[in-house]
């Protein structure tokens, strides 16, 4: 029992130590630190992503509609002036309302759409993505930017430390605060009776309803925790950028954030989270490359698919299966 | 009064394009399960192959003959397709979602090849039948009505194909029982084979059409899809009866938004009518499965 409680520990605490040492290590430079705080960020709304397509056998392409639902919540609660909504709550609750709000669509989208199967579900959800541009153009009035972005929101604060843009390496703390937060509230899920349940309905649906299993409220619950742990990332997104724009819900983040999931591993923890830290960094290091970039993109989503179904993740099973010369295991249960 | 019959002639055009564009993916979806999310991407690609022909090698000869040269390239792009990354995954459990995932895959990568080989661009592929028909008060052109006709050939063409050929009659049998297909002799691989490069080679005669109705651009091929993907759906799995009804209700639909509300609302009432229309009927107007 010590042993693998301390084994527990060193699980999280040494990403968690390396994460924290990182902007010793690295110099801080503002661009670098942006794109680790912008790692941080895709982790979590790709390990949210996950639960739902890898754990909860769901294929929703809805994940970017939730965050930005998230980053327009805050956003449009916390700022004042002409044009706004005028309620100017703390950012902090903000974030907090991100994720209820963005919990509170989720959940009133999978009531209808969790009785669907398959590419059903993946038009309903990708119908929330679509609707939203033309949405946040009609809302010009309360303030959401129309055609052009919304700035001027407020940045975090805590006591009377204001945490500006120019700043990045609190900003960065911040981050890996809700980072580490999450992440340990989802790998609690997975664990969890109800974690299993997911897995079991994933595997082998009639087994796991004969066992009691209730299929649309495990699927709707695990659907709302999704969408609003993306709400607060997006809510956080908003107030560290202080600006958002209809961009965000374009294709080039879309496709980012799936690549991080599909090559993560689908259904496989950490995998998504690991990939998000891998796929931030090769897309700015890509970014000269411009329409190519695209094209290696759907080149690597072909390849793990088709190679390691199991993504990054199954790739010491892929290594054992080589050498002991058997089939790779495709189905592990943890 | 003649305002809206003009609006509902608009739309049956409209719907006319859907469903050549629509065939292709409605037949993938009802053989194989398979949502090709390539499948606007593949008409992209035909579009612009056609453009390159008739503007290159083909210069001056009749533009009908695209049809005779293009349907058999997309054809056998379709069969590498299937062979390639689509038969890999079909041992792997769940293999309909990872299908879906890879053949999004695809989907980036033609559309970026194709804007990294052709330039963003439009392109404008030069219709058929250029000259205006007037007919009983209407005013329409020439290649509406050929839209309108070769819908109407496909569709009777697709329809005699599966119920009277043996071909046809085995890409029936297998989505309704591969096992007991596989028994009575059919291979379902070189089904499933057969079926993407139909698919594509009806892409093929979308593409060529769309080319000449809009200017082609490398990121039409989501629109398109996103389209076909609605009517699909709607139809219920696969079904030629739905895929007519479906694309006629949506170009009206489509053409009567325009009118009143501009083109951005489009998209929005489609969802509506979509969530509606499936609220009462969940499988989709005429889905069994």
């Amino acid at each position: 029992m010590k042993i693998t409680l301390s084994r527990k520990l060193l699980n999280f605490g040494i990403p968690v130590l390396v994460l924290c040492l990182l902007p010793v290590f690295l110099g801080g430079s503002p661009h670098l630190m942006h794109i680790l705080i912008m790692c941080l960020i895709w982790a979590i709304v790709a390990t949210a992503w996950d639960l739902v397509i890898g754990y909860g056998g769901i294929f929703s392409v809805g994940q970017i509609a939730f965050f930005a639902i998230g980053a327009y919540t805050s956003a449009l609660m916390t700022k004042v002036g002409v044009n706004t909504l005028g309620l100017g709550i703390s950012p902090w609750l903000g974030i907090l309302m991100a994720g209820i709000i963005a919990g509170l669509v989720g959940f009133l989208i999978s009531l209808p759409c969790l009785r669907l199967k398959g590419a059903y579900i993946a038009l309903v959800t990708f119908a929330l993505h679509e609707t939203l541009p033309p949405l946040v153009r009609a809302g010009q009035p309360i303030g959401t930017g129309g055609v052009g972005s919304l700035v001027g929101i407020p940045p975090l604060q805590l006591g009377s430390y204001i945490f500006t843009p120019m700043e990045r390496i609190p900003s960065y703390w911040v981050a890996l605060a809700i980072f580490c937060g999450l992440m340990f509230a989802i790998y609690k899920i997975i664990n969890s009776r109800f974690g299993l349940a997911y897995v079991a309905l994933r595997d082998d649906e009639p087994f796991a309803r004969s066992l009691g299993v209730n299929m649309y409220r495990s699927q709707v619950t695990l659907f709302t925790i999704s969408a609003f742990i993306t709400g607060i990332m997006g809510g956080f997104y908003a107030h560290y950028l202080g600006l958002i724009s209809h961009g965000v819900l374009g294709l080039d983040i879309f496709v980012l954030v799936l690549v991080m999931v599909i090559v993560g591993g689908m259904g496989r923890f950490p995998g998504a989270a690991i990939a998000a830290f891998i796929f931030t960094f090769a897309n700015e290091l890509l970014r000269p490359l411009e329409t190519f970039r695209a094209i290696i993109l759907g080149g690597i989503i072909i390849a793990v698919v088709i190679l390691s179904p199991q993504g990054l993740m199954g790739i010491p099973d892929l290594v054992r299966g080589f050498f002991q010369r058997r089939k790779p295991a495709m189905e592990e249960v943890k | 009064m003649h305002a809206i019959a003009e609006t509902m002639v608009g739309g049956v055009t409209i719907g006319a394009a859907y469903i050549i564009v629509t065939l292709g993916l409605a037949i993938v979806y009802g053989v194989s399960d398979v949502m090709n999310f390539a499948h606007g991407s593949l008409i992209m690609m035909s579009a612009y192959i056609a453009w390159y022909l008739s503007s290159t090698v083909l210069a001056g000869v009749p533009l009908p003959v695209l049809f005779i040269i293009v349907p058999p390239i997309m054809f056998g792009i379709g069969m590498l397709m299937e062979r390639g990354i689509l038969r890999p995954l079909r041992k792997q459990p769940n293999w309909a979602t990872t299908a879906i995932v890879v053949t999004l895959g695809l989907a980036l990568v033609i559309n970026n090849s194709l804007l990294a080989i052709f330039g963003p661009l439009g392109r404008y592929i030069p219709p058929m039948l250029e000259q205006g028909i007037t007919i009983g008060g209407f005013s329409t052109t020439g290649n509406r009505i050929l839209i309108l006709g070769v819908a109407i050939a496909l569709v009777i063409g697709l329809v005699l194909f599966l119920r009277k050929t043996r071909l046809g009659l085995s890409m029936r049998a297998v989505p309704q029982d591969i096992v007991g297909a596989n028994m009575v002799g059919i291979p379902a691989d070189r089904i499933f084979n057969f079926t993407f490069g139909l698919s594509a080679a009806l892409a093929a005669v979308g593409g060529i059409f769309m080319g000449s109705i809009y200017l082609l651009a490398p990121e039409g091929g989501w629109i398109l899809f996103i389209k076909a993907f609605v009517i699909v759906l709607l139809a219920g799995a696969g079904s030629i009866t739905g895929v007519i009804i479906a694309s006629f209700i949506l170009g009206i639909l489509e053409s009567i938004v325009q009118l009143q509300f501009g083109s951005l609302w489009i998209m929005p009432f489609w969802f509506i009518a979509f969530l509606t229309i499936m609220s009462v009927r969940p499988r989709g107007l005429f889905g069994i499965r």
